[in-house]
């Protein structure tokens, strides 16, 4: 069996966040007297290990301990606590926190003795908040992150105690980023291709229903294509704002927003049962843009580049990677734009990122800074500068190119930002960008308190309403629908891809098709007839070709003429009068069928409760084993196990004999069978599903016979010529061998056994005679074995 | 069943159930697949289908007869592929 890799999510890791007193037990008393050295000063020194622990497990529980505490942090505690509070729970992935906290607080660079290494102070601050014991690990585990032993690093932190309502949200210092005036070749995502982006693969996911993984979480190709081809997206690899892998990027996007979900043990994914996915995509595009930013930052198995360098560092699992802690920095940084409605080159902005994060984050080889042992100042200086160089080509190769491929990929697609030329620039590469009024949404007005969630939320609904009702697609007499994208709400997005058939799409228009199934699918999924018809009319600018409203309807009609009932309980009475007595009594909730049944509405634990019953049938998985099958083809319905169907199974195959308990298999029987479409393999395989033993092979070579399949017993024979017999090998060889001997022979079928022409018995009879042998008339049966012998 | 195959006249195997002398109480039969038609004539003409008939083993009234133990995907597919859209009711989610 293959190892099962699991990655648990936030919430997952939320109820793994170690208990108080356990993980605090498992701290030193040096480090515990540090860390209650921040929540009651340097009183806290006085302290035993056991006090130390009563001492922080209070002030953990006492709001006015934590507003004191909360009064004295540093600022880079101050701004990790708040970075958790933008996040709405008190457990973040490692990375992403760590990265953060280096953007906002970069380290100085302190060349000391001539050798800096990097290794580990990516998470510097993050440790700091660990040694503080403000955070931490949600393994239970109490070192510091980076440790140059340990490339294993806890994918998740958590808080220790409640500082949501101490901490303020306030945005940082902005980065010291010069806007550029004038932009050109301005492209843009509509805000309508995203949302037909995202439903599209909402809808197509739901038909699909689930997706099988592997063993270690990757997507598997096949579920992968199947998705794909239900989407029907191009790649569009040659354009200026490529997104690679897009059915990757959107299934590992929908993941990390926790609208679908990982299922390990069953190696599946499917929808998430407490998401409302589709509420979630009539949200206004400002309120969802912060959904799918945050889901961005932690989406996995997707990465927006993959250089030469960092290929021999890349990290194949589907845990949280350093892709993450980038991403994690850009939308930070996004957010802290000097004027968010300015254009900006992607070359500043990495520029300023490298400045703050590039001595200590790298995809690939991190460069370490060392100058030559008593080096001379000049040697120093000449060895800062090629430190200085190797990490800024270093990174230009590598972190650089990744930026410039999240703000033209995903950023761009999820309508995050906007891209542009330089007036003055010949290249036609796309080097500034600016924040779209959604980006700003999600990455600079979460630092700005103002709007209350619920305010937000009536607002919203109010323009759903506005939006519900907008005129945006026109339906034609052909079935045709053609659907304005700028004008449709993702409401009426969703619909018309649950209805109709995309056919193709543009920027601006998408064509859709009415086809009985795809109305059908539509019907089956739940969606009213009545409200089909009145959402397809509200949103059209015209009124519906009564054609199309006509067949429409018929369509709906015909649905309701014919009903499949799954999983369905019938209860069998006796007698008409029996059963008419027991629904006229209100024993039993259910639809009179024919003259003794009833379609039962209760749970069988119901029903037993209210009659009494003389038993329960179970017809799936298995329906019961009620046949005794001979060999002869004869068959008997045990008494003692009466079934519904089973009468009206065997009719189909065998012949009743006589009382309809007796039955038989018969060649007429199964030729009849055969008539109606049965094949040989269906009529056993349904004998033996509710025969009591095996089916003989006997008699399932006699239905192949008798319906002359390919499985038909071959040709067999009853032979008359007659048989030569001898004792040994060596003597039927001599014979055979004889010329004057073999015209008499027919064949030799044995080592000791020739077949003898039957006209030429007298003469061979003679001539062996003639030569010493003596002929008997009795056939030779071979001699027992000696164990044979024992028995 | 073999595919391809035009509906024929023969008639349904499974007669609506008479009464059952040998019954003493009510029996419960469960995780059954029912198909339900609008009219009789529907019925039989579902029942007259060489792809579907044989799928059909007994028939509880005019209009409702119960699929084989195990056909429930098939008989499904065969009326989606013959043309009709049955509404599914019940079954796992």
């Amino acid at each position: 069996m293959s190892r099962l890799t699991v990655y648990p999510t936030l919430d997952e890791y939320e109820r793994q966040l170690p208990d108080v007193n356990e993980r605090l037990s498992g701290i030193n008393a040096d480090k515990l007297k540090k860390m209650a050295r921040v929540w009651v000063g340097k009183d806290a020194y006085k302290l035993n290990k056991e006090s130390a622990i009563q001492t922080l497990k209070r002030c953990f529980r006492d709001p006015k301990a934590v507003r004191l505490l909360a009064e004295n942090l540093t600022p880079i505690e101050r701004d990790g606590l708040m970075l958790m509070k933008l996040r709405e729970r008190p457990v973040v992935y490692t990375e992403e926190l760590a990265a953060e906290l280096l953007l906002l607080h970069p380290i100085p660079f302190n060349p000391g003795r001539g050798y800096y290494s990097t290794s580990g102070k990516h998470y510097e601050r993050l440790n700091e908040m660990l040694e503080r014991g403000l955070l931490a690990r949600c393994d239970g585990r109490n070192e510091d992150f980076g440790d140059s032993y340990s490339y294993y690093v806890c994918e998740a932190v958590g808080v220790v105690a409640d500082f949501s309502d101490i901490i303020e949200v306030a945005p940082p210092p902005a980065l010291p980023l010069k806007p550029v005036a004038e932009a050109v070749s301005l492209v843009t995502r509509r805000p309508g291709e995203l949302l037909l982006q995202l439903t599209s693969f909402h809808q197509a996911f739901d038909r699909l229903g689930r997706m099988q993984i592997m063993a270690k979480g990757q997507y598997a190709a096949p579920a992968l294509n199947k998705l794909g081809k239900l989407l029907g997206w191009r790649e569009a690899e040659s354009s200026a704002t490529p997104l690679h892998s897009a059915v990757e990027f959107y299934l590992s996007l929908f993941i990390a927003a926790d609208l679908l979900r990982v299922n390990y043990v069953v190696r599946e994914i499917s929808l998430n049962p407490q998401a409302k996915i589709q509420a979630a995509l009539e949200l206004p595009l400002d309120q969802q843009a912060r959904i799918w930013a945050q889901a961005y930052r932690s989406l996995r198995r997707w990465k927006e580049y993959s250089s030469r360098e960092s290929y021999y560092y890349s990290e194949t699992e589907g845990g949280q990677t350093k892709d993450n802690a980038l991403r994690a920095a850009l939308l930070l940084a996004l957010g802290l734009l000097p004027d968010p409605a300015a254009w900006y080159r992607i070359n500043d902005l990495s520029e300023v990122m490298r400045q703050r994060l590039g001595r200590h984050f790298s995809f690939g080889y991190l460069h370490s800074y060392s100058a030559p042992w008593k080096a001379t100042p000049e040697q120093q200086q000449a060895a800062l500068a090629k430190y200085e160089m190797d990490l800024m080509v270093s990174w230009r190769g590598s972190e650089q190119v990744w930026i410039e491929h999240a703000l033209a990929g995903p950023l761009f697609h999820l309508g995050l930002v906007e891209l542009a030329r330089e007036p003055r620039n010949k290249s036609e590469k796309l080097t500034l960008f600016r924040l779209t009024e959604a980006g700003r949404a999600a990455l600079c007005d979460i630092f700005k308190p103002g709007r209350q969630p619920a305010e937000a939320q009536s607002v919203s609904r109010k323009s759903q309403r506005e939006q519900i009702t907008q005129t945006c697609w026109i339906v034609q007499p052909n079935f045709e629908v053609v659907v304005y994208l700028d004008q449709a709400a993702p409401r009426q997005l969703g619909f018309i891809e649950r209805i109709g058939v995309r056919q193709k799409s543009d920027a601006a228009v998408v064509t859709y098709r009415l086809t009985r199934e795809s109305v059908y699918a539509a019907l089956e999924e739940g969606l009213e007839a009545r409200r089909l018809l009145e959402t397809l009319e509200s949103g059209s600018r015209h009124p519906l070709p009564p054609g199309v409203a006509r067949t429409l309807s018929d369509w709906a009609a015909r649905r309701e003429r014919l009903t499949v009932r799954l999983d369905a309980s019938v209860i069998e009475f006796p007698d008409a009068a029996a059963r008419d007595a027991a629904l006229a009594e209100g024993k039993v909730k259910g639809a009179a069928i024919g003259d003794r049944f009833i379609l039962a509405e209760q749970s069988e634990q119901a029903l037993k409760r209210a009659l009494p019953l003389g038993g329960v049938v179970s017809y799936e998985p298995e329906p019961p084993r009620s046949l005794i099958v001979n060999d002869d083809g004869a068959i008997m319905i045990s008494p003692n196990q009466h079934d519904l169907l089973i009468e009206g199974e065997l009719s189909a195959y065998a012949e009743a004999t006589g009382s309809q308990m007796f039955w038989r298999l018969t060649r007429e029987s199964v030729s009849a069978a055969q008539a109606r479409g049965w094949t040989a393999d269906e009529i056993i395989n349904r004998i033996s599903r509710r025969s009591m033993l095996s089916l003989s092979r006997f008699l399932q070579y006699a239905i192949h016979a008798w319906l002359r399949d390919k499985s038909a017993p071959g040709p067999a024979a009853m032979t008359t010529p007659p048989l030569l017999q001898t004792s040994t090998a060596e003597e039927a060889d001599a014979i055979c061998k004889n010329v004057f001997l073999r015209p008499h022979l027919l064949a030799r079928i044995g080592a000791c056994a020739v077949l003898v022409k039957p006209e030429s018995v007298k003469d061979l009879r003679k001539l062996l005679n003639e030569y010493g042998f003596e002929l008997g008339k009795e056939v030779l049966l071979p001699a027992p074995a000696e164990s044979e012998k024992k028995k | 069943m073999k595919k391809g195959k035009t509906a024929s006249p023969v008639a349904s195997a499974a007669p609506i159930a008479p009464a059952d002398a040998t019954l003493a109480a009510p029996l419960l039969h469960t995780r059954l697949t029912l198909i339900e038609t609008a009219e009789p004539e529907q019925l039989e003409e579902l029942m007259a289908d060489r792809r579907i008939g044989p799928l059909l083993v007994a028939r509880l009234s005019d209009c409702v007869a119960v699929v084989a133990p195990g056909n429930a995907r098939e008989v499904q597919r065969w009326l989606l592929k013959a043309g009709h859209t049955p509404r599914i009711v019940g079954g796992a989610p």
